[in-house]
């Protein structure tokens, strides 16, 4: 019995935490080069899943059937268009606040962020929304009886290997380009990359357009899964994915990917045997003791200051 | 004379660098020391380790002062527990508040004041009111007294708003007193620096490169400002410089450090002639340095 | 034109192109998310609306250009407060006394003719400038960005909330109770956390905001969760402001001799406020000269100066944290006096970030400025119908726009001089 509940919880936390690892790709990406807190991103991810909606209605009502080439073609369009968005805020909120304050970035994000929630309610509404179910069917696995199994939903399937086959692209760009290699030139050190001649403007763009559209992969992936969404999404799935990239060790491309797994498991299994009311205490506990303890994270290195 | 300061096998290992590797020297009381060595040397780690930013991966720096009374440097910063501590509660509390509000405050409140290489004033605050918060130790910190602006409170203020005035006028800073610190011209910032280090009432005064962007006139300023406060203010002063023309003519002592160790150290005349000193800066060719 | 480009400007034309591009831009932007609407699984075509949208962003983009090529924005963008505000400024510092009493005899007369409806409003203005003035003290002197400010709001309110239900305690007993209830949190959250530095410390604050309002919702048996608590309405000396006194006691209306009504209790509150708003204001104004204060706003400018000139940040943070903790508290009381019942969703995140946007508009460390906003911000919407839907849009564009254009406030804040008086 409860072995039953145990594997299905850590199915369960390995989905939510691609998920997370996904979204918290974006903070520690952007974190690594411009040391901001981009606490738009969660909004983002929201923004993702209404044009998954969207995008769906639109194709559907262009005759295309097939889910298959629905999934991708929603996948694909969500990804540019919420990398569009992940520029633009770049450009209009953070951009000319380079040689700001330290408090002026992240309260402009936190603006960015009220702009972004407000925008969606007001043109889509308050209320939640859905989509139909695409992916239909599950496999069970050690069924042992009528209450006794693991269920897998295809949709599940498609979170991890999708989230899998983006984070191994994401990896070999950044290892293997010449601009992934600029952005890591980026991150170790800013003024020297650009007297090196590498375009810092240009780089900061695209570390948003790459965590933008990763943010999209994981949006267009839950809506499918879940189907329901409204305006708000963003807070709290935002908070714990940057708690994921803190526990990873922020500035960790694997980090993030693996405190995301760390999280999601945690969670899942404190809600499957603790309580499912606190799971989000649950989770902010662990960002707060996380900061608290071990601020440098799973896979980060110890800061040392700059005098 | 006896020494303020000794310093003792300093090491320091970032990762897998040897940042310092066994430095030691001692600074006699009043008097000028210059550390000095090429980039990257380490100069600016031995005064990170000094004034408390950074603790040494081990040995020990110790402050003096006249009546005998020492200061250890280090257990300031709150190292890990010890078992001898277990048995004794005072020095586990002393760890315990170490731990808790050690490092460089402490380090500061010992006596051992430093300005910053890259000058770090308060910027959108006047001059006067960044000479003001540097005497922490002298005003009157009591909630209380101040909310209701007891005589205490106010004599203590206007104690502090004196020596404020004549630090200012100690560095001919006075008609910028009510001008944001931020907007002085750079000369001026590093000096206001200064003048905000003197306000703190240092024992031992650490100049991170003062001379650094100054031109050759206001080097010359800096050069008898120096001179005046050890000799008019009692203060030991501790420099890192590469303006050698200003070595040379202040400091008693000259340390010259290169790949976190001390080459060479003395008079600057006998520093300024030794072979090794001379390798270290301008490089001897392979086949004739073996 | 060539001039003109030297200068920094750009020639029109190419001013023409970028806002075209921009206009492309937003038409992307706007086009799937404003053009059609979700209903149900199909969609509502709207498809002027990107379209106004976008030659809005054209033409509000061309415009800025050409006023900034044309030099006109040069020093605006400097961040420092020009001619015409340091006029106002100027005109204000001559009128000093003379304003300021005029706007208290002013809030002073206000309760007796709005009615009950506004007098409610005046009553969330006042708490909203205590509220703004205590993560002002926080954010704006102290440099810490705190996101769950109303973690601390919400201690107060149930403080009061839950110490009547269990404790029995009365509103006299409950403003102590639950500002130093509020100062606690503050002090505990903020010990660990203090000493990391940095961006975290808004995350750190932002995740325990939502632990006390998701332990305020889920606590059913201690705080009733999502059904709240009721709060009984203070007295003033063991006069009551019911229609009926409890035995013992005698109600407002009785006791003076006139026609009962119930919005005397609301005057009273409204009063009270503004009797704590003015300690605090004069507390900040101390503070300001204090060595405390200075130590704040030191540590705001440069941490690592501040250690190496003896200045314990651990502490000097404490301070503030828990002074504008205590601040928040006492608001909370408040809030639960006058709407004499409590429950979670006062307490949510846009709750934090309406204190914040208040603060950020009245300019970063101003006592005037941010008292100035509380009251604009809080009564602005009651008054028109539309602010109050766009208000959260409108509070995300202040908050961009005043970080990218004039970081510092729209006034700037005055920076106390000294002169040799007295030293000579």
């Amino acid at each position: 019995m409860s072995f039953h509940i145990l594997v299905q919880q850590v199915v369960n936390g390995l989905v939510l935490g691609s998920v997370y690892g996904l979204i918290a790709v974006g903070y520690t990406m952007v974190y690594g080069i411009i040391g901001m807190i981009n606490f738009a991103h969660g909004d983002v991810y929201m923004i993702a899943a209404y044009l998954t909606a969207i995008f769906l209605a639109a194709l559907t009502l262009l005759g295309i059937q097939s889910p298959p080439l629905l999934i991708l073609l929603v996948l694909l369009l969500t990804m540019a268009f919420t990398a569009l968005y992940g520029w633009s805020m770049e450009r209009i909120a953070y951009k000319p606040l380079r040689h700001s304050t330290r408090l002026a970035p992240l309260i402009s994000a936190i603006g960015m962020s009220l702009i972004l929630q407000n925008y969606v309610r007001l043109s889509q509404g308050a209320r939640s929304q859905g989509t139909p179910t695409l992916i239909q069917g599950s496999v069970r696995l050690f069924e042992n009886g009528p209450d006794q199994f693991v269920q897998i939903t295809y949709a599940q399937i498609l979170i991890v290997v999708t989230a899998v086959i983006g984070m191994s692209l994401l990896w070999y760009w950044i290892q293997s380009t010449a601009m992934g290699r600029a952005c890591r030139a980026v991150q170790q050190d800013r003024i020297m990359a650009a007297l090196l001649g590498v375009d810092t403007d240009r780089v900061i763009s695209v570390v948003f357009v790459l965590g933008a559209s990763m943010a999209a992969v994981a949006g267009t992936l839950v809506t499918f899964n879940y189907g329901s969404f409204d305006f708000f999404i963003g807070f709290v799935i935002g908070i714990k994915a940057f708690t994921a990239a803190v526990l990873g060790g922020i500035g960790s491309l694997p980090g993030a990917m693996l405190g995301g797994l760390v999280l999601g498991l945690a969670e899942s299994i404190f809600s499957g045997f603790v309580n499912t009311d606190y799971k989000d205490v649950f989770a902010f506990s662990l960002l707060v003791g996380v900061l608290i303890f071990r601020p440098s994270g799973l896979l980060g290195r110890p800061e040392v200051e700059k005098v | 004379m006896a020494s303020l300061l000794t310093v003792h096998d300093l090491t320091m290992r970032f990762g897998g660098v040897l940042a310092l590797n066994g430095v030691g020297f001692d600074v006699r009381r009043g008097s000028v020391t210059a550390l000095i060595g090429p980039n990257g040397a380490g100069k600016t780690t031995v005064f990170n380790c000094l004034t408390g930013f950074y603790r040494p991966s081990s040995g020990a720096i110790r402050l003096t002062d006249a009546d005998g009374v020492s200061v250890d440097l280090i257990e300031i910063l709150g190292g890990p527990f010890r078992r001898q501590d277990l048995r004794s509660p005072r020095a586990f509390g002393r760890r315990l508040y170490c731990k808790m509000f050690g490092g460089a405050a402490l380090a500061a409140r010992a006596g051992v004041v430093r300005t910053f290489q890259n000058i770090r004033l308060f910027k959108e605050m006047t001059a006067f009111e960044n000479l003001l918060v540097a005497q922490r130790a002298r005003v009157n910190n009591n909630l209380l007294a101040g909310l209701l602006s007891t005589r205490a409170y106010r004599d203590a203020e206007a104690e502090a708003r004196e020596r404020a005035w004549y630090w200012l006028d100690f560095f001919r800073l006075a008609e910028d007193g009510n001008r944001l610190a931020g907007e002085l011209a750079y000369g001026r910032q590093r000096r206001l620096e200064i003048a905000r280090a003197m306000c703190a009432g240092p024992r031992l005064l650490c100049l991170d490169e003062p001379a650094a962007g100054l031109n050759p006139n206001e080097t010359r300023e800096l050069s008898e400002w120096i001179l005046s406060l050890r000799r008019g203010h009692g203060v030991t002063v501790c420099l890192i410089e590469h303006d050698m023309g200003l070595v040379m003519e202040i400091s008693d002592q000259v340390v010259v450090l290169d790949h976190g160790q001390v080459i060479a150290s003395g008079r600057p005349e006998k520093v300024r002639d030794n072979p090794v000193v001379l390798e270290a800066y301008l490089g001897v060719p392979e086949e004739e340095g073996r | 034109m060539t001039e003109r480009s030297v200068s920094g400007g750009q020639s029109v034309g190419a001013v023409l192109r970028e806002s075209l591009i921009t206009g492309v831009v937003a038409l992307l932007l706007f086009a799937p998310l404003t053009g059609v609407s979700l209903s149900g699984y199909t969609l509502e075509g709207h498809w002027q609306r990107p379209v106004w949208l976008a030659g809005w962003v054209v033409l509000g983009r061309f415009a800025f250009g050409w006023l900034r090529a044309r030099g006109h924005l040069v020093g605006r963008l400097s961040g420092r407060p020009k001619a015409g505000s340091a006029l106002l400024a100027s005109w204000i510092e001559a009128h000093r006394t003379f304003l300021l009493l005029a706007l208290c005899v002013v809030a002073l007369i206000l309760p007796w003719f709005i009615g009950k409806y506004w007098l409610n409003v005046a009553i969330l203005a006042w708490i909203y400038v205590l509220l703004a003035l205590g993560l002002n003290i926080v954010v704006g002197l102290a440099g810490l960005l705190d996101l769950g400010f109303v973690a601390f709001y919400a201690v107060g309110a149930y403080g009061y909330a839950l110490g009547f239900k269990y404790l029995d305690l009365s509103f006299w007993a409950a403003l102590p109770f639950g500002a130093l209830l509020a100062a606690c949190f503050g002090v505990m959250l903020g010990f660990p956390v203090l000493r990391m530095h940095g961006d975290y410390l808004a995350i750190v604050t932002l995740g325990f905001g939502e632990i006390i309002r998701l332990v305020l919702n889920n606590w059913m048996d201690f705080t009733g969760g999502p059904n709240g608590v009721r709060v009984p309405f203070p007295s003033f000396f063991g006069i009551e402001f019911g229609r009926k006194a409890q035995p013992g006691h005698v109600t407002v209306h009785e006791y003076f001799q006139v026609p009962f009504s119930n919005e005397y209790r609301d005057i009273f509150l409204y009063l009270l406020l503004m009797i704590v708003v003015g300690g605090l204001v004069f507390v900040i104004r101390r503070l300001r000269r204090m060595p405390l204060g200075r130590n704040w706003e030191a540590l705001r400018e440069d941490e690592i100066a501040c250690r190496s000139l003896g200045i314990q940040p651990v502490t000097v943070k404490l301070s503030a944290f828990g002074l504008g903790a205590m601040t928040g508290g006492v608001g909370g009381v408040f809030f639960a006096a006058s709407q004499g019942f409590v429950n979670p969703t006062s307490f949510t995140f846009m709750e934090s970030a309406h204190i914040l946007a208040i603060v950020i508009l009245g300019g970063m460390g101003s006592t005037a400025g941010v008292i100035a906003a509380a009251v604009i911000l809080t009564v602005l919407p009651e008054a028109l119908r539309d602010f109050a839907e766009y208000r959260g849009l409108l509070f995300g564009c202040a908050m961009v726009l005043m970080m990218v254009w004039r970081p510092r406030g729209l006034m700037g804040a005055r920076r106390a001089r000294f002169d040799r008086s007295g030293v000579a």
